[in-house]
């Protein structure tokens, strides 16, 4: 298993969770055991400094920022 | 009805053609770009006669249809020597509409210097004596506008920038609360319309009979269909309602993509002291007139807009958004809202686009004139460009100029336009699109945030970047806002309204050709006004240094930068 945390700073809802995960799991797992998956195209992950996509794989200790997805303006 | 009306301002005269039955969904730049490519010498001086200047809605404009009453405007750009088209939101593309117009087309240059008033209402056009409103700001130009003509007409109008031929100096348009601040800001157009002779439009629709469609069921049918969809997502019902796009910073910063101390590094620390949520604490803390969500244009259901108020609860500046809290904000080291908020007044009241005028205090300050973070450095000089001094005529003159009058390496345009507040080295496919794009660097060109590629790596972003031009520019064509597609989702909602209305069917696939074909025709103007490949470059800092938040340059092949017109879009 791997320890992820989740900053998640959206409009609608904010925590901070850690979740213990297969070793093999990706964001898209997290997000749906942190019951954010119906809303995956809302939002952005960021992992140092780096967005992540939803097949993009985790590791243990990874520290995930969960923030609105924008167009700018 | 939808017709095209020329006001020539050299010898004074008016013509109108309605459009043909071919030719009712032209619209927005699709418009803007076709009349200016056809009609414009692609090498003539940007200031001169030769230069047009196109004011074009959509074909859904003058209908209450969310976030479809945008207005565009293009010429060839005095700033960047190529083609230019910029939209804004506000009541003047659902005015035009209402008139019957689809595009109005300024040409020629007065004989003899004066200024000009144009009003169009029911009865036809009228040119007005101008001279009247020389030197005032937009502000106050539109509160004696509104008091001669009603507050029920909207305005488009330049300010002492687009008087004095200013390279930075956009166009202004007052939204439903009559507030002239919605912006076609970029690439100087407000110059174009200052050269022509023009102050302002008027545009009154008192008399002007209801607007008709082929099919008013269906049309209300789809009409519906979009509320539904824009008042159920997420994305435009929550957050842009209640943050406005300045949600974007948190994602930025993080990412390394904020603009901060004139793009030499991409996190600002003091980040939090401006982003959306401590913009909205203070405007609901403040009260008065501030509102934290509102309507730029009527119909609106996203609402992004807001009113920032001052520490009484007046109205200091509607809106304060993303790209002017990165740009006048981070890239000065600024973390305070209430300097933020009024260095974008000034530029709203004096006329100039914020994104420009942010980036060349960025350079201004990296050359020594003013600290980062300097808030009362920053207003001296904001004023000095208020009062046209010499230094304010530079920095006035956008970033690139101020760059090389002050002797600056580290000046961020592409094409002479200033970037907008992504840092290329932390979004690298928006990177392309600045350096590419015959807008010049322009994010609503073709911004790529959204885009399914890692975005600090250098493969695969002259793709999404190709994608991302397409995806806007069908936007732009419609006369629509950007910031409601991700509600919008699939577009044959919008084909619906526009057969119900005009009795023309099209598809999405259509639409979106021709919205490539549009950036083609741009681009291959660009190229008869002396543009070659050796234009399509970021400045060399982008290349050289490391962002310090990301450790990432921009690396993305010149090879790889140039296919993007080469194939097409998926």
């Amino acid at each position: 298993m791997i320890s992820v945390a989740l900053d998640i700073r959206l409009p609608w809802r904010r925590e901070k969770l850690v979740l213990s995960l297969p070793e093999n799991a990706a964001l898209k797992d997290a997000l749906v055991a942190a019951d954010i998956s119906d809303h995956l195209e809302l939002v952005f992950v960021v992992r140092a400094n780096c967005m992540l996509h939803a097949d993009d794989m985790l590791a243990n200790d990874d520290v995930l920022l969960v923030l609105p997805a924008m167009l700018g303006g | 009805m939808a017709a095209i009306l020329r006001i020539d301002l050299e010898t004074r005269t008016i013509s109108r053609r309605e459009l043909e039955s071919h030719e009712l969904l032209l619209g927005g730049r699709q418009l803007t770009s076709t009349l200016v490519a056809a009609e414009v010498p692609p090498q003539c001086e940007p200031l001169g006669k030769r230069n047009k200047l196109v004011l074009a809605c959509g074909p859904l404009a003058g209908t209450l249809v969310s976030c479809a009453n945008r207005l565009s405007i293009g010429a060839k750009s005095p700033l960047t020597g190529g083609i230019k088209e910029s939209n804004a939101g506000g009541m003047t593309g659902y005015m035009m509409g209402r008139l019957g117009l689809r595009a109005v087309v300024l040409e020629g240059k007065p004989a003899v210097p004066g200024w000009t008033l144009i009003r169009l209402s029911a009865s036809g056009v009228e040119l007005l004596d101008g001279n009247d409103y020389v030197g005032l700001g937009v502000m106050e130009k539109a509160r004696r506008l509104f008091e001669r003509f009603g507050s029920k007409t909207a305005l488009t109008l330049i300010g002492p920038a687009g008087e004095r031929l200013q390279l930075a100096a956009g166009i202004a348009n007052t939204d439903p609360d009559g507030e002239p601040s919605r912006y076609n800001g970029r690439g100087g157009l407000g110059a174009v319309m200052g050269s022509k002779g023009v102050q302002g439009i008027v545009y009154d629709i008192a008399d002007v009979p209801k607007e008709t469609f082929v099919d008013r069921d269906a049309f209300m049918e789809a009409h519906r269909e979009v509320g539904k969809r824009i008042n159920s997502s997420p994305q435009t019902a929550q957050v842009y309602r209640t943050y406005g796009t300045a949600a974007m910073m948190d994602a930025t910063s993080a990412m390394g993509a904020l603009p901060t101390r004139n793009f030499s590094t991409g996190s600002f620390e003091g980040y939090e002291k401006i982003n959306a949520e401590a913009m909205h604490k203070l405007i609901l803390e403040r009260g008065g007139d501030g509102a934290v969500s509102h309507a730029c244009m009527v119909g609106c259901l996203v609402k992004c807009s807001n009113i920032f108020p001052d520490s009484e609860g007046r109205k200091l500046c509607s809106p304060v958004e993303y790209e002017n809290l990165g740009l006048l904000g981070s890239n000065l080291g600024l973390d305070n809202l209430d300097t933020i908020a009024r260095l974008n007044r000034m530029c709203n009241d004096l006329g100039y686009d914020t994104i420009e005028m942010g980036a060349a205090l960025g350079v201004a300050m990296e050359m020594g004139l003013a600290s980062f973070g300097d808030s009362e450095g920053a207003l001296r000089l904001m004023r000095e460009v208020g009062e046209g001094t010499s230094l304010g005529r530079i920095l006035g003159s956008g970033a690139g100029i101020t760059g090389k009058v002050l002797g600056c390496t580290r000046v961020p345009v592409a094409k002479n336009q200033a970037l907008a507040a992504y840092d290329p080295r932390a979004v690298k496919g928006v990177g392309v699109t600045y350096a590419v794009s015959p807008q010049g660097a322009d994010h609503t060109a073709g911004n790529t945030v959204k885009s399914p590629v890692k975005q600090h790596l250098k493969d695969g972003q002259e793709t999404v970047s190709r994608n991302a031009q397409v995806g806007f520019t069908v936007m732009d064509n419609l006369g629509m806002c950007i910031l409601c597609s991700g509600g919008l989702g699939d577009l044959g909602v919008v084909t619906d309204l526009l057969k119900a209305r005009w009795g023309v069917e099209t598809t999405v696939e259509t639409v979106r050709r021709q919205a490539w074909e549009t950036v083609l025709l741009e681009r291959e103007f660009n190229r008869k006004a002396g543009f070659t490949p050796a234009h399509d470059q970021l400045p060399e800092f982008f290349r050289d240094e490391p962002n310090p938040a990301n450790g990432q340059v921009f690396d993305v092949p010149d090879e790889a930068m140039q296919t993007v017109y080469s194939e097409t879009p998926l």
